[in-house]
């Protein structure tokens, strides 16, 4: 399998004299994988993801995105129709006064041809379930509706990997399962490589692995089932662990046997309901 | 502080193609010195409604009273300069309020305004701003030097220097982390807690917040109230919630899948750690008796 991003000792601060935001970052992502960035509020998490498509560039360590050094600036626009990313605020990135005008903002720029552009953009707004909603105006939406629009613009794009930068965090319950669920059907039909980068570890849930930033260091690597389980570890950096997890945590130290492990409510049921009962 | 809305409905782009109603002849009252929370999916009103509760937006047609204050859509806007003294308002992102050079001016500004002397303000100011854990070595910092969490508490200094009766609340710890998020509405509940007179109204995405700090529920769909009550009957009626793109907490999910699944009876309605441990424990206590 190719690596889709590849980060190697990578360093950073705003100017000589400032502290380090990001410090010795080596990592890879894989063509086809979900990895998420998970850390609290200034953990340096979304300044990590502006070096995997160039919008920051750097100075101490390499990063390579799609087989491209991102130093190349010649590249840069190259890298960024490969890598797109979707932020947190949908009304920040929303353009255009129509759906599918929003849709076909990036491949305008890109000089696609008209009959493409057509293509890709309807294509774009299929896949995202906006079917009906062409012609609306993106501001009339609901913010699960306005993320999927700039879903679909990434991916008119055919890019190789989307970066979302707390692009759930602003959405309500009903939003945010909305558009995971869209991310989670790109990756799957299109094997677009997927980046997260969020505080919500239910999201984290989702990824085949996660990377812990604290204090713009790597504190941890693994599965959500290894880094999610370690209530402890999770507490160390300023997080918390999912609802379930603090739940079987609790009841083991009320003597209740259950297993290790325990990450989901349907788990959680199903080992209590096998049970012995406590007389 | 009570409210009241008559007949109140608020028309967005009045008299163009697109006039839509967010509210809709609402007849809504709300008791003072309690903890309400607003709940209701996107684009329900519930924003749109609170902005009534300070003078933010008039009424298309209708009134409101806010205490001993009415608004209706011909109120001169002088009027409700005083209103805005007593009510509080906390936005989204209160941290993008913030304008002045150092953070004591900031806060002192509200108070200054209206009308204390600059040593009174920043008394004020500075009890406020301790108030929120923010240390005295920042008062003479920008506010746009520090992190985004203590922009965030130096924005709700500057409302709580106003001392408010009422605070409203609209989603005040959207994109902050959980510690955050925790620290954040203890800090709003501890100063509910400190005076008998003051209420708070929080509008929010967040379930577990509503269940946790609320004497009552107000739920929201359409531009309309649909139903109110405590956190506990609220939040046991999940198909209802459900349907209008609403959850409940995600302890309230897990009791209720568990009764579900074991076909046994048992109190659902917890909405802390320790509550929902104590209701599975006696569940299995009570497994032990059958």
């Amino acid at each position: 399998m190719t690596n889709d991003i590849h980060v190697d000792h990578l360093y950073f601060r705003y100017h000589e004299q400032a502290p380090y935001v990001l410090h010795d970052i080596s990592l890879t992502v894989k063509q086809g994988e979900w990895l998420t960035i998970l850390g609290h509020n200034g953990s340096g998490k979304s300044t990590l993801a502006r070096f995997f498509n160039a919008l920051h560039v750097p100075k101490e360590g390499k990063v390579i995105s799609c087989g491209i050094d991102t130093k190349h600036a010649n590249e840069w626009v190259n890298i960024r129709r490969q890598v797109a990313m979707v932020f947190q605020n949908p009304d920040n990135q929303i353009v255009a006064p129509t759906v599918e005008d929003d849709v076909a903002f990036g491949l305008e720029n890109a000089g696609i041809p008209y009959e493409e552009m057509h293509e890709r953009v309807y294509r774009s707004i299929e896949r995202l379930g906006l079917r009906g909603l062409e012609t609306q105006e993106p501001h009339r939406l609901s913010g699960g509706q306005k993320q999927r629009v700039a879903l679909a613009g990434a991916l008119a794009l055919r890019p190789k990997v989307i970066v979302l930068d707390e692009a759930t965090s602003m959405l309500d319950p009903t939003g945010r399962i909305e558009v995971l669920s869209m991310v989670e059907k790109l990756r799957k039909e299109e094997n677009i490589t997927i980046i997260t980068i969020t505080h919500d570890v239910t999201e984290a849930m989702l990824a085949d692995r996660i990377i812990v930033l604290h204090e713009g260091s790597m504190a941890y690597e693994g599965t959500p089932d290894e880094i999610l389980s370690d209530e402890n570890a999770l507490r160390k950096v300023g997080l918390r662990a999912p609802f379930i997890v603090q739940m079987a945590n609790e009841l083991k130290r009320q003597q209740v046997p259950l297993p290790n492990g325990v990450l989901s409510h349907e788990e959680l049921v199903t080992s209590l309901c096998k049970l012995k009962p406590i007389t | 502080m009570q409210i009241k809305a008559n007949h109140l409905t608020y028309t967005y782009m009045k008299n163009t193609p697109f006039e839509t109603n967010a509210i809709d002849k609402l007849d809504l009252m709300i008791p003072g010195e309690q903890f309400t929370s607003i709940i209701g999916h996107t684009g329900s009103g519930k924003s749109t409604l609170v902005q009534h509760f300070n003078g933010l937006l008039k009424p298309t047609d209708g009134s409101i009273k806010i205490g001993e204050w009415t608004v209706k859509s011909d109120t001169k806007q002088k009027l409700l300069y005083p209103l805005r003294r007593h009510v509080g308002m906390v936005f989204q992102f209160p941290e993008h309020q913030l304008f002045h050079e150092t953070i004591l001016a900031d806060v002192a500004y509200g108070p200054m305004n209206f009308g204390f002397s600059k040593e009174e303000a920043e008394k004020v100011a500075k009890e406020c701003l301790a108030n929120v854990g923010i240390d005295d070595q920042l008062f003479d910092r920008s506010p746009f030097d520090v992190s985004g969490g203590q922009m965030r508490r130096v924005a709700i200094a500057g409302v709580l220097a106003l001392d408010p009766e009422l605070l409203i609340l609209d989603e005040p710890t959207a994109g902050l982390d959980p510690e955050g998020q925790e620290m954040m509405m203890k800090l709003f509940h501890d100063w509910y807690e400190e005076r008998e007179e003051r209420s708070i109204i929080l509008v929010t995405h967040q379930m577990e917040d509503a269940a946790r700090y609320s004497d009552e529920v107000i739920v929201m769909d359409g531009g309309n109230v649909i139903d109110r009550g405590t956190p506990r009957q609220i939040f046991a009626k999940k198909a209802e919630l459900e349907k209008i793109g609403l959850t409940v907490p995600e302890s309230v999910q897990l009791l209720e899948a568990l009764q579900a699944h074991s076909e046994s009876e048992l109190n659902t309605s917890a909405f802390t750690l320790e509550d929902t441990v104590e209701s599975i424990l006696s569940f299995l206590h009570k497994k032990g008796r059958d």
